[in-house]
């Protein structure tokens, strides 16, 4: 006959999965706004997920054709001339005139392959923070309704649909999140209305890289243009992939430096929801 | 020959940068009102000709949500009279509708002004968005009075808010002067006439609801179109009424039953003139996230605060016979004609602006535009007054060391920005009983037991908070007050505030869950009952009077 004490662990147990798995009962229970992943909660604007075709080719045109392009390859040009890179082009109008132009076409290169491949795939390139990502959201949730379903079968129920506060709970930051941004670089979502499209290689994103890489070819002296050379300017811009996805992991934390030293009010570190 | 090349070469090239201008012109000419269905439907069309197509005219006083749309070009005019017309018959069908049918709730006409970067096209965000908004507010009044049948009026005004196409990302984050230029020069007769128009065919029921939303830049539009009309009609109806009382008491007095008979006519005529002057203005103007300078929103403080005005539009009786009402008055009546919101996490206002004003900034002060607080001589000195109608006195000055600022700074920030002109604070809960404010981070201890439990405003403040209102996030049930900011200068009804990031995460977020139950709870229908007209008129205290 289990005593007072050894039936205590069990009921600690209990009352810290039901704790884990209890909804907040207001008296008028609102109705889910189903959002984006990575989407402020409750945005009305962020239902449809879909990485269209008409986003896609703006950000292709925004991000590899128009002003930006041409004003990232004047800043990084500028950047080369004054290093000289590469050395066989001198430091003069014609050198800088070669610099930018050959920085313009690859960007062109990386977008239009990526937008092309992209394309084929149906993929989403938008990075994910680790928080947001559906699969880790899921893998929470499953976590959550195997507890239960251990301590206490009854409430399997509730646990389809745990609260926010729940899925906080086991909120892991420190090296999973700076894995989960690695992860994001080199695998894509497919495009789905919900946003928790399968995962896959981020083909689009390889091919991007090394067709900028390689659209240098017709501007770059013969001594550049050797595979590793090639290799090594598609590192580079691999480089700033990396850069973007530890920038939307790290948002929080970034956001809110730069809010101390503008003195503004502070940002919720892991989830924009208000958690008492 | 080279440099022949290189002409030749911009020449051919500089059309292509043209094409990077959205062109100016009307979209909704064609179908000015269109109906918007009550229930969210995902996914919905992108192509601008797609949702054209599922676009229907609202023809029709039956359906519970129109939208209409009025827009102006580039240089304030507007685009077409008829889209004016239309709204105002949009409007007047919904009253006549409320008038016949009695299960028909008054009318809540919502006007919507766009920002920078956004315009009336089919395709637009801020479209979308406002009509996903309309449809919140319809759920929520549904279910707040399920009993009767509602109806939401949205006006869209619509104006040349993107000048460059979202293809060429720097040009466009570079039309930010040109388009606050617009901002500014957009305001006139045009648009204020269109605004005191729909305000006034809104008020022919006199239960309905005229309320005007200003985002981002569209903020600026807004408050530069309505800060003259409104004050001159605030001005007008506070005059009639006066003289209204006037003419009453003197016929009370009047022997001769011929001149009071005259006086009472009068009295009669001024008083008339009051509620038309009243009818004539919004219940209600909020702006999010404003893109102006808090100088623009000064003008307007100063008139409120140096007339000591109060707002108690749900007061039972007749304010107008009451100018004494002073701090003596239940804090609960007060209202807000003007409500001016900011997120604490809006960089766009908090930093963008203050970099993209530090130029003109300098200019003014080169040219010697701004006075400043430490002018020895007194024809130049800047001073700032404050109200507080729940403080004894109610008028009061404030020095340097205590917040005032010179001119120039009312330049560099946005108004809700601005500690010294903030009228009100958000707590936000953080624990069990634990209250924070959004804006300083303030850590507030609760010491009435269930107070946050319940999120209950009256026992909140039993601990002597000046809880306005308490509201629950939508999704999370986090517990949210607005308290009146302690030893606050400005305690107009012009109501300004930084907003917690969990309610507006950011400049362009608006159109949640969250925010929209955040501005109903607090401002359409505090303490659960919809937002009324009793009284609407502004009343000056007895010591404002000078």
């Amino acid at each position: 006959m289990p005593t007072l004490l050894s039936s205590l662990p069990l009921f600690v147990l209990l009352a810290v999965t039901a704790s884990v798995c209890a909804q907040p009962l207001p008296m008028l229970q609102p109705k889910p706004v189903q959002v984006c992943p990575g989407a402020f909660p409750t945005d009305l604007t962020a239902t449809d997920c879909r990485y269209k075709a008409k986003q896609r080719t703006l950000d292709f045109v925004a991000g590899s054709v128009t002003d930006q392009a041409i004003l990232g390859a004047a800043i990084f040009g500028l950047g080369a001339q004054i290093i000289q890179s590469p050395s066989e082009w001198k430091r003069t109008w014609d050198g800088y005139g070669r610099r930018v132009g050959s920085r313009y076409t690859q960007a062109v290169g990386k977008g239009a392959a990526q937008y092309l491949v992209g394309l084929i795939l149906n993929d989403d390139p938008r990075f994910l923070a680790y928080r947001d990502d559906p699969g880790v959201v899921r893998r929470r949730r499953d976590a959550i309704c195997a507890m239960t379903a251990r301590a206490a079968p009854d409430m399997a129920a509730p646990c389809a649909n745990p609260s926010q506060e729940s899925l906080e709970s086991l909120t892991h930051d420190g090296w999973q999140r700076f894995g989960h941004a690695w992860y994001d670089v080199i695998t894509v979502r497919r495009s789905t209305i919900q946003g928790d499209g399968r995962r896959i290689p981020a083909l689009s994103r390889f091919a991007g890289e090394f067709g900028g890489a390689y659209a240098g070819y017709p501007w770059y002296p013969a001594a550049e243009n050797t595979f590793p050379q090639v290799g090594e300017r598609a590192a580079g811009a691999f480089g700033t992939a990396v850069l973007q996805s530890f920038y939307t992991e790290y948002k929080p934390e970034i956001t809110n430096l730069l809010g101390a030293i503008f003195r503004r009010g502070s940002q919720p570190k892991s989830s924009p929801g208000g958690q008492p | 020959m080279k440099l022949t090349t290189a002409l030749l070469l911009t020449i051919t090239l500089l059309p292509a940068l043209e094409g990077c201008h959205v062109p100016l012109r009307a979209y909704r000419l064609d179908n000015p009102a269109i109906i918007v269905p009550p229930e969210f439907t995902t996914p919905q069309p992108t192509k601008a000709a797609d949702i054209a197509k599922q676009e229907k005219p609202c023809l029709n006083p039956e359906n519970p949500i129109c939208l209409a749309f009025i827009e102006v070009d580039d240089m304030g005019e507007l685009f077409a009279k008829g889209e004016v017309d239309t709204a105002l018959d949009v409007i007047r069908k919904a009253n006549d509708q409320a008038d016949t049918d009695p299960t028909q709730a008054a009318p809540v006409v919502i006007t919507f002004v766009h920002g920078w970067k956004n315009n009336a096209a089919e395709d637009n965000d801020n479209v979308a968005g406002f009509k996903l908004a309309l449809q919140a507010v319809y759920q929520r009044l549904q279910e707040t009075a399920p009993n009767q049948k509602h109806h939401i009026i949205g006006i869209f005004i619509g104006w040349r808010g993107n000048l460059i196409k979202q293809s060429w990302p720097v040009a466009q984050q570079l039309s930010y002067y040109n388009r606050e230029a617009a901002a500014t020069r957009v305001p006139g007769a045009a648009l204020s006439s269109a605004l005191t128009q729909i305000a006034t065919r809104t008020h022919e029921n006199k239960d309905a609801l005229a309320i005007y939303i200003g985002h981002s830049f569209g903020g600026l539009l807004l408050e530069r179109s309505l800060s003259e009309a409104t004050a001159s009609q605030i001005a007008q109806a506070t005059i009639f009424d006066q003289e209204a009382k006037e003419a009453q008491s003197t016929a009370k007095k009047q022997t001769d039953p011929e001149v009071a008979n005259k006086k009472l006519n009068e009295a009669q005529e001024k008083a008339v003139a009051a509620r038309l002057a009243t009818d004539s203005r919004a219940d209600l103007v909020i702006f999010i996230n404003p893109a102006g300078a808090a100088s623009e929103a000064k003008p307007m403080l100063d008139f409120l605060t140096y007339k000591g005005y109060v707002y108690r539009p749900g007061a039972q009786s007749d304010l107008t016979t009451e100018t004494e009402t002073t701090s003596s008055a239940g804090n609960d009546a007060d209202r807000p004609l003007f409500v001016s919101l900011t997120s604490t996490a809006d960089l766009a206002t908090k930093v963008a602006m203050p970099i993209g004003h530090s130029l003109p900034d300098l200019e003014f002060k080169a040219e010697g535009s701004f006075r400043t607080l430490d002018q020895q001589d007194p024809a130049k000195k800047y001073s700032l007054e404050c109200f507080d109608p729940h403080k004894t006195p109610p008028f009061s000055w404030r020095t340097k060391q205590q917040g005032a600022v010179d001119q120039s700074s009312y330049y560099m920030s946005t108004a809700p920005h601005m500690p010294i002109l903030q009228s009100h604070v958000m707590l936000k809960q953080i624990g069990a009983d634990e209250m924070q404010v959004s804006s300083t981070g303030q850590k507030i201890p609760i010491t009435v037991k269930n107070a946050v439990a319940e999120c209950n405003r009256d026992l909140f403040n039993q601990q002597g908070l000046n809880i306005v209102s308490t509201f629950r996030l939508y999704d999370t049930q986090t517990c949210f007050a607005v308290q009146e900011r302690p030893g606050r200068c400005n305690g107009t009804p012009y109501w300004l505030m930084e907003i917690d990031p969990d309610v507006v995460p950011d400049h362009s977020t608006i159109f949640t869950k969250r925010f929209i139950w955040f501005l109903i709870d607090t401002y359409f229908a505090p303490k659960g009952h919809p937002l009324q007209r009793l009284s609407p008129r502004l009343v000056q205290t007895q010591s404002g009077s000078h």
